[in-house]
C-alpha cells in the first residue's frame, strides 16, 4: 500500500510540474506580458522599462525557474490588475469556491447514488427509464440556462431565494443545484451498472439464499463492492467542482476562483493565471489521489495491479 | 406510535422553519425602504484611485468618494468650479486656481493648497505610472498662498480644464507615502459626497452620505443615504436583480434586453447618448507587410463602402445609436461632420477592389474583442463584395499585443474618450506614430499635434478639422457608429441621464 501511495504521489507530482511548464509557457508565448501591463498610453520605452523591472527581457526558462522557485515558497506573485499578492486573492476566494464544491458534491451524490441503486433495482421499467431520462437530461443541460431557469422560477416567480451573490447560505442554494445536477448523470449511471454488474453475482444470490433482508442484501453486501468505480468518478468530479466553476460562479456573481479565473483572463493577469491553473491542477491531482488510495484501500487488487 | 409522531412532527416543523427562513430571504442592500441605492456594475476594479485605473466603475465610483478642481455637468457639459472656486489662464501654459474654503476631507481635516499641490505633483511625476499620460504635461505646481495654487505645463495643452473637470482627484498630503497607487483602497479620503466606507474584497464598494460635504459643491447634496455597488459580471444576473428589487440601478444594458423591459412595470428603461464610438481600423501604413491590400486606398474606400452602417445601427445597436462619419464622437469639440463620406454601395466596392487589383476580392484578418453580432454582420457586408475576412477574436491585451508586433491588418474598435468633450480625448492616441497607430501619417499627426497645443479655439478647430478631413479623404478608419447608453432602474428611484455616458449616482433621488 506504502509503495502505491508513494507512485501515485509521484505520479502527481510529475503531472502538476508538466502542467506548470506548460501553462507558463502557453500564457507569456501568447501575449506580451510588459505590452498589457504598460497600458494604452505607453511608449516603446515604457515597453522595455517594464520588461526589465518584471524581468520579461530574460529567457522564458529562466522566469519560469524564478517563479517556480518562488512559487515553492508560497509567493505567487502579485496581482498586476488588483494590486495584491495573488496568494492573498486565493485566501479570499477560496472559501467560496470549496463551499459551492463541497454542497455541490454532497448534492449529486445524495441524489444520484440512491437513484443509480432505484434503476438498478428494477432494470429497464419505467422507474430505470424516468432515472435514465433525468441523467441525460441533466447531462445535456447548459449550467448556463439551467442557472438563468432557476433564477427566473426562484426570484421572478416565485421569489423565495436572493439572485445573487454569497453573503448567506440561500445564495449558495441555486449554483449548487447547478453545479451538482452536473455532475449527478455520470454518478448515477456508474452507480447503476456497477449496482447490476454485483446484483448478478453469486455472492449476492448467496446472500438473499442465507434469507437475508433485501435492505441488507442491497445496502450491505451490493453496494459497498458496487460503488469502487463510483468513487474514481467521484474524484473527478470532486476536482471539477473544487477547482470553481467559471459559469456559475459568473451567473450567481460568486466571488470565487472560477470568477478570479475569468477575471484574470480578461484582465490578462498574468500571475492570477499562473496561479489559478496550478490550483486548479493541484486539487486535480488531489482529488484524483485521494480517490485512487481509497480505491486501492477498498479493493486490494488494485494495489497488486 | 409515539416515534412515528415525532418523526413526523419533527418533519414538519424542519420544514416550515426552512420556508420560514427562505422566505425571511432579505436582500441586504434594499431600496429606498432603506434609503439604500445598490447598483450593479459589470467591471471588477483593482484601484479606486481613477488616476490607476481606466474602467468605468472606476470613474463611476471616483466621483462618488472624491472631487477634483472642477466638474463636468453631466447635462449642459458646461464646467464648472468644484473644489476650486474659480481658475484662469494666465498663458497658454499656466493655469491659475483660487481654492475654495472650507472643503473637509473625510477624515474631517480641511483641504488647502497643500493638498492640491501634493496631488498634482505626485500624479504628474514622470516616475509615478498613472493611466494617461496628459497628467504628465504638468511641469510642475506651485503654492502662492493656503488658497491659490498654479499649474505649469510643460507645453501649451488648453486641454488640461477638460481633464482637470474629468478625473483628476485630490487626496490629502502625504497620502501616497506608505502605500503608493494603492494607498485610496487602503485608506480612503476624499472631499466627494459619499464616503467610501468599505471594499468588498472584490464583490464591491459600500458608499456612506458625507454629512460634511460642502454646499457650494456643483454636484449638490447627496440625497441617498447609501450607495452600494456590487460587481456582477452576468448583464442577465443584473437584470434579475434589478427586476426582483435585489439592485435599483445597472447600466450599459444591451439594447436587445433594454428593448424588451420598456413596458415592464417593475422598472424604468432609459436610453441615452454615449461618448463611445465604433469604427475599422485599416493598415494603410503596410506594417503587416508590403503586400497588405490596405495599404491601397481604393481598398480602403471599397471597405468604406462596403459596409452597411444604417443596418448595423438600426438592427443591433440601437436606441440613440447614430451612423458617424468622422473618427470621432459629433458632440466632441473639434469634431466636424463635413468630410468625405462613403454611402453604403457594394457595386462600388467591387469596382474599388477591381481598380486597386483585386478583381476577385483577398483574404483578411480582423482583430476584436466587442460586440460578436457586429462584427460577424461587417465580415459579411465585407464577405459580399470579395474581402473573406477570418476573425481574430480575443481580448483588449491580446489586441495590443499584436498590434506591438505588426500582426493588424484590420481592427474593430471602440473608444468612449474618457467622455470627455473635445477630440484631444480621442485623436492622439490613435494617429500618434506608434504601434496603435495603423495609418503613420506624418501631416495628420502634425495637424492633431497642433491642435492640441494651441490655446486658441479657432486654430485648434482648424487643424482639428483639416486632420479629420485628411483621414476621411485617405479612408484610413472605416466610422461606423455612436454608442448609446441604456439604463434600468427601479421605478422609485430619479435618476439624471448623461449626455456624455457616464453616470453621476450622486445625483439620484429617491421619488417622493
Amino acid at each position: 500500500m506504502l509503495i502505491y501511495t508513494l507512485k501515485r504521489a509521484l505520479l502527481g507530482l510529475l503531472v502538476a510540474l508538466t502542467v506548470s511548464i506548460l501553462t507558463f509557457g502557453l500564457l507569456h508565448l501568447s501575449s506580451d506580458p510588459a505590452v498589457t501591463l504598460a497600458g494604452e498610453d505607453a511608449t516603446e520605452e515604457d515597453i522595455q522599462q517594464i520588461r526589465v523591472n518584471y524581468g520579461f527581457d530574460k529567457p522564458l526558462p529562466v522566469q519560469y525557474w524564478v517563479w517556480l522557485t518562488k512559487a515553492l515558497q508560497g509567493d505567487l506573485g502579485t496581482s498586476f490588475y488588483f494590486g495584491v499578492p495573488v496568494s492573498q486573492l486565493l485566501a479570499e476566494r477560496l472559501p467560496v469556491t470549496l463551499t459551492l464544491g463541497i454542497c455541490s458534491l454532497f448534492f449529486a451524490i445524495m441524489f444520484a447514488v440512491p437513484l443509480g441503486v432505484l434503476a438498478a433495482m428494477r432494470p429497464n421499467t419505467w422507474l430505470d427509464r424516468v432515472c435514465l431520462t433525468l441523467a441525460v437530461s441533466a447531462q445535456a443541460m447548459p449550467s448556463f440556462w439551467f442557472g438563468l431557469m432557476l433564477i427566473v422560477l426562484f426570484c421572478l416567480w416565485f421569489p423565495l431565494l436572493p439572485v445573487s451573490g454569497s453573503d448567506t447560505w440561500q445564495h449558495f442554494v441555486m449554483p449548487v443545484i447547478v453545479v451538482g445536477t452536473y455532475a449527478m448523470p455520470a454518478i448515477m449511471r456508474l452507480t447503476r451498472t456497477g449496482m447490476l454488474d454485483v446484483l448478478a453475482t453469486d455472492y449476492i444470490r448467496t446472500a438473499r439464499a442465507k434469507g437475508l433482508r433485501p435492505r441488507t442484501v442491497l445496502l450491505k453486501h451490493a453496494l459497498r463492492n458496487a460503488v469502487i468505480p463510483v468513487i474514481a468518478v467521484i474524484g473527478v468530479q470532486a476536482g471539477y467542482m473544487l477547482g470553481g466553476s467559471v459559469i456559475v460562479e459568473t451567473i450567481f456573481a460568486l466571488n470565487g476562483v472560477g470568477l478570479l479565473a475569468y477575471e484574470s483572463i480578461i484582465y490578462f493577469d498574468l500571475a492570477c493565471m499562473e496561479a489559478v491553473v496550478l490550483l486548479l491542477c493541484l486539487v486535480f491531482i488531489t482529488t484524483t489521489f485521494a480517490a485512487d488510495i481509497l480505491n486501492a484501500w477498498l479493493d486490494p487488487r488494485i494495489r497488486i495491479k | 406510535m409515539f416515534k412515528k409522531l415525532f418523526k413526523k412532527k419533527f418533519v414538519l416543523s424542519a420544514l416550515v422553519m426552512s420556508m420560514a427562513f427562505v422566505l425571511s430571504v432579505q436582500s441586504a442592500y434594499a431600496g429606498k425602504k432603506n434609503d439604500t441605492l445598490t447598483f450593479a456594475s459589470r467591471g471588477a476594479l483593482g484601484n479606486v484611485d481613477k488616476s490607476f485605473n481606466t474602467s468605468r466603475t472606476g470613474m463611476i465610483v471616483q466621483r462618488l468618494f472624491t472631487d477634483g478642481l472642477l466638474y463636468t455637468d453631466p447635462v449642459t457639459m458646461e464646467i464648472k468650479p468644484a473644489l476650486a472656486a474659480s481658475w484662469k489662464w494666465i498663458n497658454a501654459k499656466l493655469l491659475e486656481f483660487e481654492l475654495r474654503r472650507g472643503v473637509k476631507f473625510h477624515d474631517g481635516s480641511e483641504m488647502t493648497a497643500d493638498d492640491v499641490v501634493y496631488t498634482l505633483r505626485y500624479v504628474a511625476d514622470p516616475a509615478v505610472k498613472t493611466k494617461g499620460s496628459y497628467i504628465k504635461k504638468i511641469d510642475r505646481v506651485e503654492k502662492l498662498a493656503p488658497y491659490k495654487v498654479r499649474i505649469h505645463l510643460k507645453t501649451p495643452y488648453p486641454m488640461m480644464v477638460n481633464r482637470l473637470a474629468g478625473g483628476v482627484s485630490i487626496y490629502k498630503k502625504g497620502s501616497y507615502e506608505k502605500n503608493g497607487p494603492l494607498s485610496q483602497n487602503l485608506n480612503p479620503n476624499g472631499t466627494g459626497p459619499y464616503r467610501l466606507i468599505k471594499i468588498l474584497d472584490g464583490k464591491g464598494f459600500i458608499f456612506e452620505r458625507f454629512e460634511d460635504y460642502y454646499k457650494e459643491s456643483p454636484k449638490g447634496q447627496p440625497a441617498i443615504r447609501k450607495i452600494v455597488v456590487r460587481i456582477i459580471k452576468e448583464i442577465n444576473t443584473q437584470v434579475a436583480e434589478v427586476l426582483s428589487g435585489g439592485v435599483d440601478w445597472i447600466y450599459q444594458v444591451p439594447s436587445d434586453i433594454a428593448d424588451s423591459l420598456t413596458s415592464n412595470p417593475r422598472v424604468t428603461v432609459k436610453t441615452a447618448p454615449s461618448m463611445r464610438i465604433k469604427f475599422l481600423r485599416m493598415d494603410a501604413a503596410g506594417r503587416t507587410g508590403d503586400d497588405s491590400p490596405f495599404k491601397k486606398l481604393k481598398v480602403r474606400q471599397a471597405v468604406n463602402h462596403a459596409v452597411n452602417r444604417e443596418a448595423i445601427v438600426k438592427q443591433l445597436v440601437k436606441g440613440s445609436s447614430k451612423v458617424i462619419h468622422s473618427a470621432c464622437k459629433p458632440i466632441q469639440f473639434g469634431c466636424t461632420e463635413d468630410v468625405k463620406r462613403y454611402e453604403y454601395s457594394p457595386e462600388k466596392a467591387r469596382q474599388l477592389l477591381k481598380a486597386a487589383g483585386y478583381p476577385d476580392g483577398f483574404e483578411t484578418k480582423l482583430y476584436s474583442f466587442l460586440d460578436r453580432p457586429i462584427l460577424e454582420t461587417i465580415m459579411n457586408d465585407l464577405a459580399m463584395v470579395g474581402i473573406k475576412v477570418t476573425l481574430d477574436y480575443s481580448t483588449w491585451p491580446s489586441l495590443v499585443s499584436a498590434l506591438g508586433k505588426d500582426k493588424v491588418p484590420l481592427t474593430y474598435h471602440g473608444w468612449g474618450s474618457s467622455s470627455l468633450p473635445d477630440v484631444d480625448a480621442i485623436l492622439p492616441f490613435f494617429f500618434k506614430l506608434n504601434a496603435q497607430d495603423l495609418s503613420r501619417d506624418p501631416e495628420v499627426n502634425g495637424l492633431i499635434k497642433a491642435g492640441g497645443s494651441s490655446s486658441d479655439p479657432d486654430i485648434r478647430l482648424k487643424n482639428y478639422n483639416r486632420a479629420l478631413k485628411l483621414i476621411a479623404e485617405r479612408a484610413y478608419w472605416l466610422p461606423l457608429f455612436s454608442d448609446t447608453m441604456n439604463y434600468i432602474h427601479s421605478n422609485d428611484l430619479e435618476f439624471v441621464s448623461p449626455q456624455d455616458g457616464l453616470p453621476r449616482l450622486f445625483l439620484t433621488k429617491w421619488k417622493k
